[in-house]
């Protein structure tokens, strides 16, 4: 069948081939009949096309009606398919659900199958399905574990109460434990006197124990080494502390604060007065006169503000007799927490700390601050205050071991800490050293040798005052047997201002004379005075008559003065480098200000030479500037040091003539280490070698230039070599062990000498004295027999 | 020593002992006394003979360096070391002399050990010192040793110490000795070639006058002797206390002659005796012109350039002219001073008790003072 498209297309071509001949006619302009044809020809061919037309619309209705008529059932379909496919999807959802449930079963750690079967009841044992069903296994297993654990449950029940009654009971137990302190302490306290009795002194010396925790570093190694010495030499030595412990205490926790923050520190307090017991309130008490005085002290000066614990020291003699110990004398350390220092003094005396530790080795005079960290933070200016009873002497700080503790901060903390340990391992090895050293020895040797060799001196100076020479236990020395004519006519101590004490008797001698002329500033010793006249068998206006009246003249008032203004000039120059030293023995103001005044009066040496007219008195001048001199360029020498002035007196036995010989001594420091200094001149001079006239016209005599002065029987090469003899012979001929009488040696060596020089020296001018040569005719020829007893350029005199 | 002596002193290795040790050389040497110091032949060193037998050099150009500006003798005492140190005397050394010229110089040295102990001076400026490079001092090129006197029953004396030497141009030295003999050495053969004997106590100081072949000796027996180089015989004795010309030694004692000296020409001798005096004689007549009171026992004397000086037993240095007036005093660093030795160019150097050396220029200033260490 012929489709309308077809017919259509059919349609549309004839159509065309009917309009294309019409315009090839019209084009041609030819037959217009054929033209009317065409003409119907096409309008039928357009009839044809429009009912074709109108069938294909027609089919084309139809067509859509079918499809609409189809479309129904098809959508139906389509959402059936969707539920199902939703339904599918929901389903497949909970089964995935159900699979992924997990059972608590495998987590529980269940005994293992084995066990299991050979701990479970027989019944399951026994039964044999349950071994081939998993499941059921499993089960029983289950119900297995929930049965055991429930049996330890009970037990774990059973146990906690029998843990509660325990700790019930150790409560109960520590109550009783916290109290029995206070029973242990009124034991203690019961016991105290019967440990007094017995001189056992445990409960002390633990409480020292615990106060020395409390020390700063410095004096806690000097407590401890102090301590060892003690333990391990069983030295004759006490070491106690003192002080206020509650400031201790203090001190510590400001330190824990600052460095370990506040937490730590409270707890530490906190630990710290639990640790204080009662008792020690009633020690305090006990100190509270130590306490104050160190208020005051602490109080006036920062830079001397001490730690409130000080080391007291006490020695004892090193030979123990029937038991009882001689204390030779207590040192007292103190700390001073600004500059890091120790001082040492000696406790209980507050007169000569300085002689006694003073120099105690060489150059440590306790009046310079020790280390240069310490004068730095004192600042410049500072000056260390003489009348403290402490002073920081370098062996102080060496037995404090300040020298290796320098770098670390006071009161080291327990710290674990790299920078601790580095500081410990320093300490340590600064320790070895020290032990090395035998620091804690040789300080306990000097001093003990220091005091002993002072309560000899003192000895000695005692029966000095009284003007006799002390006796002298070693006499393996060439004076030791021999019985010296001349004897001690004075004996005076030279004080600091350059002025002796009054001697017994008025003396000629220029340097008692200016006693004179300034009493005022002088401490007065009547008493020794007085015995000493007593000792020499003589009144006081005796004494006063027995001495020349010509003599007085001789040293003319203004000389007087002069020779005065010199002495004192020299001492004058030595107050500036020394005023510190000066004012520590200073007995008044006034004193000072005076010679300080006339020291300013007199500048130029040589114009007060020139004046001071007499060549003798140059010398006396030229001594005492040459000691001076001495003074200037060693100065710590002479710190402490206490000058004498002795005079001796002999006499000619066959004219009754008196000679006296002055000596000055300066007894040092260090003595007897540094033996007494002597420094000698001759005062009178009656006995004089004298040149008789030469026969006149036979020559020209000069006048005397000058005034002649007396020239002095001994001559200053003899006062020299005695001088020599006396300080520096003797220390040879001294055995150690009697060198604290060295004192009493060199006097009586220089009585011997004395006798000796002058012997020897009236020998040798007697001959030319008319009245003597008849009885020195025989001791000429003795004197040739005999050995040369001088000899050499200087005429010294040869001793055996 | 040295060592020893910068050690610091403290309680750390305490050694007691050597503290005392060193206390005791510190009292000693400031008890030191220099009893000669000359110049030496160059001129750069002074020479110094101490208390302590010591015999050292100085050297003056350092001395003069390190002089501080403070010219008061009292303070300005510096502390020398000594260039060069010789051997040492057992005892004191008592004199120093150089005898000769430049380079054949010989130093001389004697003391309390009866020794003249001699030193080629070209050897010392040559700096051989082969023995003192090892440390230890140098030794003696010579040495004279004093002969010793029999005493009763032919033991032998003690031996006498040397006090003084002096020389003369013609290879003498002559000694005085504490036996009271002087000798005359031939220093070629190391021998004693000439005894002077006479005195009756030991002798102080010697000084030779070549032009007349003389020497002449001061001695504690108080005269002053006059002898023959040639016979040993003495020519003239002279009682230096009472001023005159005696043909036997003086019974009694008289103040001792502490020293001699005479003048360029060779004319005047002055001594010095115990008495704080000097006396100027004519060595012509043998007579005594002038006696000059001086403020001290005189302990040494010397005439340069018609000015007699002296020095004794203070510290002051005093010039006469031969009328026995006062030219000048000065005043001197050692408080005693026992040796003086002037030269032409004006220079004078005095030593003494304190180990002092002052070095004084011809118009009385001083040129350099130090103590001897």
């Amino acid at each position: 069948m012929k489709t309308p498209y077809d017919a259509l297309s059919a349609t549309r071509s004839t159509i065309e081939e009917i309009l294309a001949k019409i315009l090839f006619i019209k084009k041609e302009s030819r037959n217009r009949a054929e033209l009317r044809e065409l003409f119907t020809q096409a309008s039928v061919a357009f009839l044809n096309l429009r009912q074709i037309n109108r069938v294909i619309l027609q089919e084309e209705d139809h067509v859509k009606q079918e499809t609409e008529a189809a479309k129904l059932p098809v959508d139906h379909t389509t959402l059936q398919l969707n539920n199902l496919l939703y339904e599918k999807s929901h389903y497949l959802k909970a089964i995935s659900a159900c699979k992924d449930f997990k059972s608590k079963y495998p987590d529980i750690e269940l005994v293992p199958v084995e066990e299991f079967y050979k701990e479970a009841p027989d019944e399951f044992q026994k039964d044999s399905t349950l071994r081939d069903d998993p499941h059921k296994e499993m089960l029983e297993r289950l119900n297995f574990e929930l049965y055991q654990r429930k049996e330890l449950c009970k037990q774990q029940e059973l146990l906690e109460a029998r843990k509660k009654m325990l700790q019930e009971s150790i409560a109960a137990r520590r109550k009783f434990l916290s109290s029995l302190p206070s029973h242990l302490k009124t034991l203690k306290k019961a016991s105290l006197p019967v440990q007094q009795q017995l001189g056992i002194l445990h409960t002390k010396r633990m409480k020292q124990h615990h106060l020395a925790d409390l020390l700063p570093p410095p004096l806690y190694i000097l407590y401890t080494q102090l301590s060892a010495l003690k333990e391990a030499f069983n030295e004759n030595i006490e070491l106690e502390i003192i002080g206020s412990i509650k400031d201790a205490q203090a001190l510590v926790k400001q330190q824990a604060l600052k460095e370990s923050g506040l937490n730590h520190g409270g707890n530490e307090e906190n630990k710290i007065e639990e640790e204080i017991p009662e008792e020690e309130e009633e020690l305090q008490r006990r100190r509270k006169r130590v306490k104050k005085s160190h208020a005051k002290e602490s109080s006036d000066e920062g830079v001397y503000h001490s730690h409130p614990l000080t080391v007291v020291w006490h020695i004892f003699d090193e030979v123990v007799d029937g038991g009882k110990r001689t204390k030779l004398l207590s040192v007292r350390f103190e700390y001073l927490m600004r500059l890091n220092m120790v001082c040492a003094g000696v406790e209980g005396d507050r007169h000569g700390p300085l002689e006694l530790l003073t120099n105690l080795f060489p150059d440590d005079t306790g009046m310079e601050l020790p280390t240069q960290a310490a004068k730095l933070s004192a600042g410049v200016e500072f000056q260390y205050d003489v009348n403290r009873s402490c002073h920081p002497y370098k062996w102080a700080q060496h037995l404090a071991g300040v020298d290796f503790l320098s770098e670390v901060p006071p009161l080291v903390s327990e710290g674990h800490g790299p920078s601790e340990f580095s500081k410990a391992t320093s300490i340590r090895h600064g320790l070895s050293a020290y032990r090395k050293q035998h620091r804690v020895q040789t300080v306990l040797e000097k001093l003990r040798s220091r005091k002993k060799a002072h309560l000899a001196l003192r000895g000695q100076l005692d029966t000095l005052s009284n003007s006799k020479l002390p006796h002298c236990v070693y006499i393996e020395v060439p004076w030791g047997p021999y019985k010296s004519k001349c004897f001690l006519h004075s004996w005076a101590e030279v004080l600091r201002t350059g002025l002796p004490k009054p001697p017994a008797s008025l003396d000629d001698a220029p340097s008692l004379n200016m006693v004179s002329s300034s009493a005022e500033g002088l401490e007065i010793s009547p008493v020794n005075g007085l015995e000493s006249l007593r000792e020499d068998g003589e009144l006081p206006s005796a004494a006063m008559m027995l001495t020349p009246a010509s003599k007085v003249p001789k040293f003319s008032s203004l000389m007087q003065k002069k020779l005065y203004s010199v002495k004192e000039r020299s001492h004058a120059k030595r107050v500036p480098f020394t005023q510190a030293k000066e004012a520590f023995t200073m007995l008044n103001n006034d004193a000072s200000v005076d010679f300080k005044d006339l020291g300013a009066l007199d500048d130029d040496d040589d114009m007060i030479l020139e004046f001071a007219g007499s060549p003798m008195d140059n010398t006396n001048a030229d001594d005492i500037e040459e000691s001076t001199n001495f003074e200037k360029v060693s100065a710590w020498e002479e710190c402490g040091s206490r000058t004498f002035n002795a005079v001796f007196r002999g006499e000619d036995s066959e004219t009754g003539k008196i000679i006296d010989l002055e000596a000055q001594v300066k007894i040092f420091s260090e003595h007897p280490v540094r033996p007494p200094y002597f420094e000698l001149r001759q005062l009178t001079d009656e006995v004089t070698p004298s040149l008789p006239s030469p026969p006149r016209g036979v020559l020209t005599v000069t006048e005397k230039a000058y005034d002649m002065p007396p020239s002095s029987l001994l001559a200053f090469s003899d006062l020299r070599a005695m001088e020599k003899e006396v300080n520096s012979g003797i220390i040879q001929l001294l055995p150690t062990s009697h060198e604290n009488e060295i004192l009493a040696q060199q006097l009586s060596m220089l009585a011997m000498l004395f006798d000796a020089y002058v012997d020897s020296r009236l020998r040798s001018c007697d001959q030319h004295h008319p009245p003597l040569s008849v009885g020195a005719t025989g001791t000429t020829n003795v004197h040739e027999l005999t050995a040369r007893s001088i000899r050499g350029r200087d005429r010294q005199m040869q001793l055996c | 020593m040295a060592s020893k002596c910068q050690q610091k002193w403290d309680v750390r290795n305490w050694d007691e002992a050597a503290y005392k040790v060193r206390l005791q050389a510190d009292r000693e040497e400031s008890t030191r006394i220099v009893y000669a110091a000359r110049l030496a032949p160059s001129s750069d060193f002074v020479a110094t003979a101490s208390s302590n037998g010591s015999v050292c050099l100085y050297s003056v150009a350092s001395c003069l360096a390190s002089q501080s500006m403070d010219l008061n003798p009292k303070t300005a005492q510096l502390e020398m070391e000594p260039f060069l140190s010789f051997s040492r005397h057992d005892g004191a050394a008592y004199d120093l002399q150089f005898y000769g010229e430049d380079d054949d110089a010989i130093l001389l040295s004697c003391g309390d050990d009866g020794k003249i102990q001699g030193w080629h001076w070209k050897r010392i400026e040559q700096g051989d010192f082969s023995n003192y490079s090892d440390g230890r001092l140098q030794k003696p090129d010579f040495i004279l040793a004093n002969p010793q006197q029999k005493g009763l029953r032919g033991a032998l004396a003690p031996v006498p110490e040397i006090n003084a030497i002096a020389t003369d141009s013609q290879g003498y030295v002559f000694s005085a000795t504490g036996s009271g003999h002087a000798y005359c050495w031939d220093l070629e053969r190391e021998k004693i070639i000439t005894t002077f004997e006479g005195h009756s106590d030991y002798l102080h100081c010697i000084c030779s006058r070549p032009s007349q072949k003389q020497v002449i000796t001061g001695s504690e027996d108080g005269t002053v002797r006059i002898w023959d180089c040639r016979t040993a015989e003495t020519i003239a004795i002279l009682d230096a206390h009472k001023a005159a010309k005696v043909t036997k030694s003086p019974k009694g004692k008289l103040p001792w002659v502490s020293c001699v000296a005479i003048d360029s020409s060779q004319k005047w001798l002055v001594c010095g005796t115990g008495g704080n005096c000097l006396t100027l004689w004519s060595l012509l007549s043998f007579d005594a012109v002038t006696r000059i009171c001086t403020v001290s026992t005189p302990q040494a004397v010397t005439i340069e350039n018609s000015k007699i000086m002296t020095v004794g037993a203070l510290p002051y240095l005093s010039c006469f002219t031969y009328n026995g007036d006062v030219i000048s005093r000065i005043r001197i660093a050692p408080s005693s001073a026992l040796s003086i030795s002037a030269y032409s160019s004006g220079v004078c150097i005095v030593s003494g008790y304190g180990g002092l050396v002052d070095i004084i220029s011809e118009f009385g200033s001083h040129i350099s003072t130090f103590r001897c260490k």
